[in-house]
């Protein structure tokens, strides 16, 4: 008597029952066995499987959060579960692959990095507490494939540039020497573009933004790489908050605060802004001057003499009405972003002011708005600053410094929100002055929502 | 106590309290009111029967799963093949027993037996090759070359490089 094959004492939906607990590999496999369990796999009409092998990895694509709608009057298209399934799971093998030869593999690798970027997008807004399962299943993905740590191509560096903007190096700790060495690296790479007069020019808008208007995720990456590396170096007395890292942090509404039903992109409140800047004389000295084997050569941010400064300061906005603006009502015809009118998230005007650890700063205003990209932007503009420097020595070495934050003429910068609308993470930006002359100074900022009543201290640390 | 008849005409008494871990004899009690009656099990053998009694009497007392937690919902979230310490040694049995009980459990409506069972055939895939599951199972090959061919490109997704 042959050996028997007790798969048939089953009905269809109990070897359905064990298939729901498989790895969607292991199904595949399942259903390569014979042309009975093929077609119960593949045959059919019911999406019982496919949803089950979903849902119990990703979050329901039902409950996401699309900020760039199909049309006013669409109805939510039917979800395929079955591709996003095999999507998804084909996006983790090509991760863990082998990445050797990446050319070879280029277009599975750019079907992969799509899908990281979209299981992130669709990640469901903020709320009771419970984690993303998308977000906790690409957090793993990528940690544990070191995926975004291979060299990628060329036509890769976008994508790869916003995970890692995502990721807010939250992989990277330091605590081994590989850790470290990808860091410094990064840091360099990153300070090498963010510094970069060349990055600020009329085709982008003296932006982070890429000519065809949509953003520039390599820029962002930078600015927040900038940043980040600059405040783990700060001694932790100095630092009284920090902006909300990892992927949970880019989810819809995770910022802190009460907001009203009209502030869609949470304007209103209290928020934290840090600065990093590079003292002007080396500012133009790493742009123009041909010490450290010539203009914007990386290694003019090895001399170990050389530092950036930080500066914590605050920020309060409200909402106003367009025929409140002042001092900005004219700059706005000027702006490059893409305009697209969307009826439920309008643009939204604001006013507020500036505090830095010696008081009031400066008046400003602005503007956010969805881009045709469908991330959220935001524009500010300074009014013509109150200048105060303290007397006295202490500061006296500063005085340049303190001139790039307190130029004369007003300041303009752009801000993209890394995330969806009211993201924890905040917003990344540049900062530049109104008038762009070459050699304005340039630098990156995070602004990041606190909660209302917050009250940590503020922070000066200069050159 | 409650008696039960197997397919094969056995007789088990067991405690109502055991018994009623299964939502079929459960939903069949309250019908049926007090009795002395026993109740049949005619799709259930009497080897089969016993290993699920010892099931329930281990399990006697364990809040059961709501009413309304029909297998059609996604309740999904954080699906595990994580089997307790007592239910894998009391799981570990030849593949007629395994299949048998995934089975009875089906009947019997006792949905925690039934997902120890799934898990641990699961379990038994996991990792495997076609080739691997097929030999593993008893399973025949039954595709021509032609179909070969067209079902290594309907599964290019999950293949790894």
């Amino acid at each position: 008597m042959s050996p028997q094959n007790y798969w048939t004492l089953l009905p269809s939906e109990l070897v359905l029952s064990v298939l729901i607990y498989l790895h969607p590999k292991d199904v595949s496999s399942f259903s390569m066995t014979s042309s009975f369990f093929r077609d119960l796999v593949y045959s059919t009409n019911d999406t019982y499987l496919w949803r089950q092998l979903m849902l119990c990895r990703f979050d329901d694509p039902r409950r996401s959060y699309p900020l760039v709608s199909a049309g006013p009057s669409s109805t939510p298209p039917e979800i395929d579960w079955k591709t996003k399934v095999q999507e998804r799971t084909n996006a983790e093998i090509i991760a863990f692959c082998d990445h050797g030869d990446a050319t070879k593999h280029e277009r599975k690798r750019q079907q992969a990095l799509e899908t990281f970027v979209s299981i992130a997008t669709d990640a469901p807004p903020f709320g009771n507490g419970e984690p993303s399962l998308n977000l906790s299943w690409l957090d793993r993905v990528l940690r544990e494939s070191k995926f975004l740590r291979s060299p990628c191509l060329p036509t890769e560096l976008q994508l790869c540039s916003q995970l890692r903007a995502q990721l807010t190096l939250t992989h990277e700790n330091g605590d081994s020497e590989e850790d470290r060495l990808i860091l410094k690296t990064r840091r360099t790479q990153s300070r090498c573009y963010v510094y970069d007069f060349r990055r600020y020019n009329r085709y982008n808008d003296w932006g982070p933004f890429l000519p065809d208007g949509n953003v520039n995720w390599v820029h962002v990456e930078s600015m927040i790489n900038v940043i980040l590396m600059n405040l783990r170096e700060l001694p932790d007395a100095c630092i009284t908050t920090l902006p909300p890292l990892g992927l949970e942090a880019t989810r819809a509404f995770s910022a802190p605060g009460t907001f009203r039903n009209e502030d869609w992109a949470g304007v209103e409140g209290t928020w934290r802004r840090y600065v990093s800047f590079m003292d002007y004389r080396d500012l133009f000295a790493f742009n123009y001057s041909n010490i450290a084997s010539g203009p914007r050569n990386p290694s003019f941010f090895q001399d170990s003499r050389f530092c950036e400064a930080t500066r914590l300061i605050e920020v309060k906005l409200h909402l106003i009405s367009p025929d409140e603006l002042s001092f900005s009502r004219y700059e706005f015809h000027s702006s490059y972003t893409q305009h697209v009118h969307n009826p439920r998230y309008p643009t939204l005007y604001f006013a507020g002011t500036t505090r830095g650890l010696n008081g009031r700063e400066a008046d400003i205003e602005g503007y956010v708005r969805i881009a045709a990209d469908g991330t959220v932007r935001w524009k500010f503009f300074r009014e013509s600053p109150i200048v105060a420097i303290p007397n006295g020595g202490k500061y006296n070495r500063h005085t340049l410094s303190e001139s790039i934050l307190t130029a004369s003429s007003g300041k303009s910068s752009h801000g993209v929100q890394v995330g969806n609308i009211r993201s924890a993470m905040g917003i990344l930006g540049n900062y530049s002055t109104a008038d762009h002359d070459e050699g304005d100074p340039v630098g990156p900022f995070w602004l990041y929502k606190v909660p209302d009543d917050f009250n940590g201290k503020l922070l000066e640390n200069l050159l | 106590m409650v008696v039960l008849v197997t397919s094969d005409n056995e007789q088990f008494t067991a405690d109502k309290e055991v018994v009623e871990r299964s939502v079929l004899i459960k939903n069949m009690l309250e019908d049926v009111g007090e009795s002395d009656q026993p109740i049949p099990l005619p799709n259930v053998s009497s080897s089969v029967l016993k290993k699920v009694l010892e099931y329930c009497e281990h399990h006697r007392g364990e809040p059961l799963p709501a009413p309304d937690a029909d297998s059609s919902q996604d309740d999904t979230r954080k699906r595990t093949t994580d089997i307790s310490e007592w239910d894998q040694k009391f799981i570990t049995v030849d593949q007629e027993m395994l299949f048998e009980i995934i089975l009875a459990a089906n009947y019997l409506d006792i949905k925690s037996l039934l997902d120890v069972g799934c898990k641990t055939v699961a379990n038994m895939i996991k990792g495997k090759t076609p080739e691997e599951i097929r030999k593993l199972f008893n399973i025949v090959n039954d595709f021509t070359p032609e179909e070969e061919a067209q079902i290594k490109k309907e599964n290019e997704w999950a293949e790894d490089r």
